[in-house]
């Protein structure tokens, strides 16, 4: 599948950065983590389903590789007051890789941390769209609701989007080689593949799309496991 | 860039974020085909109708203008079909008598769902509207525009 391929790509990246990395360093380490706040959200938000891992590889003093995979779905709708204006779901898939500095000057000893960092993502999702009411003021002053197009609309298979993301992130050392820690993020839409007649309304990875921005906002939390591979000097 | 720089810049954009321009439709609406009566002498002068009334092909009144006198209608043409049919009654009293003159009108038509925006989501709309007619009060229904996007248009015109 197409996140297999990715992420195969992704893991060829990080052997070549590993190796790279071998040479000219303070302390390197690989970090492998898993996104808590989608499973809570799963659990809480109705109509949500998301799933992400990511990792970091440190290869220079403070700086650090970034990656991660994530599979997200949403089944929403639009709505004025109580009336139904049509609803959709999407799903799919999103890969990030990128760059974190370390912005925060640790105290010796001290192990938590805060980053800024950047990324490009790529996102292939699908978009299934339900019912299509038409929005006219008219009938709903008459009626009370929105005259009804159709109760299933078109489902629109190999969307994709790519954007570029600024993450502010930070982590707190819990114990041993275990971290908590989390991230906000801002999208900004590169490219993207519509719908016909119908707009990329939600974006796996990206969240809300606002109509006629690029921006978009998400975060991540979770729990992370640090493995210093080597230090020298 | 220096950490409060970053985030002050991160706290800027999230309250941009918030005043976000699609959270009310204000570009468009569902679209009515608008039927105007004009004099038949010369196509151009309105021309209005007194005891009026719409009916199906059952014959049953569905929309019942009574004694007001009207000079355009606004119409939905089903979108779950492509063809439409409706009668026009006017009612003529001569002598004391109520006289019913009928006239048929088939619309075939497109219809569509035009995606607008994610406030105002989908609207109606219709394309290739082309009228067939009876001709007993009504001497000509002509479609002015038949591509029916606008509410602002008058889309047809029927001579009578």
């Amino acid at each position: 599948m197409w996140l297999s391929y990715i992420s195969k790509k992704a893991v060829n990246w990080i052997m070549i950065l590993a190796s790279v990395s071998i040479y000219a360093q303070k302390e390197y380490g690989i970090r492998a983590g898993i996104d808590l706040s989608k499973l809570v959200r799963s659990e809480l938000q109705e109509g949500y389903t998301g799933f992400e891992i990511f990792g970091d590889l440190t290869f220079r003093d403070k700086t650090k590789i970034a990656v991660e995979i994530g599979s997200e779905s949403f089944d929403t709708k639009e709505s004025i007051d109580q009336s139904l204006l049509y609803s959709y779901k999407v799903s799919g898939e999103f890969l990030k890789l990128g760059l974190d500095w370390e912005i925060y000057q640790r105290k010796p000893g001290e192990k938590n941390q805060i980053t800024a960092g950047a990324r490009y993502v790529v996102s292939s999702f699908d978009t299934s769209q339900g019912t299509i009411n038409f929005y006219d003021t008219a009938w709903v002053e008459r009626y009370g609701e929105f005259p009804n197009y159709n109760v299933q609309g078109p489902t629109h298979n190999g969307l994709s989007a790519s954007y570029l993301e600024g993450v502010l992130g930070f982590k707190t050392h819990i114990t041993k080689q275990l971290y908590l820690g989390g991230s906000f993020r801002m999208g900004f839409l590169v490219s993207q593949k519509e719908p016909e007649n119908f707009d990329n309304l939600w974006i796996p990875g990206f969240n809300r799309v606002t109509d006629g921005a690029r921006f978009g906002f998400s975060y991540n939390y979770g729990l992370s496991y640090y493995l210093p591979v080597k230090k020298t000097r | 860039m220096k950490l409060p720089t970053y985030i002050l810049a991160l706290a800027t954009l999230l309250i941009f974020s918030s005043c976000e321009k699609d959270d009310v439709c204000v570009e468009n609406d569902s679209v009515y085909v608008n039927l105007v009566f004009y004099s038949a002498e010369d196509g151009v002068t309105a021309k209005s109708v007194s005891g009026f009334s719409l009916l199906d092909l059952n014959g049953d009144i569905f929309q019942n203008y009574d004694n007001t006198t009207v000079t355009a209608i606004a119409l939905v043409l089903p979108t779950s079909q492509s063809s439409y049919d409706l009668i026009l009654q006017k009612r003529t009293e001569v002598d004391g008598l109520s006289i019913n003159t009928n006239d048929t009108l088939n619309f075939s038509y497109t219809p569509k769902a035009t995606y607008v925006s994610r406030a105002c989501g989908y609207i109606r709309t219709y394309t290739d509207l082309s009228n067939h007619s009876t001709s007993n009060w009504i001497s000509e229904v002509i479609v002015n525009i038949p591509e029916i996007n606008s509410n602002n248009d008058e889309h047809v015109a029927i001579l009578h």
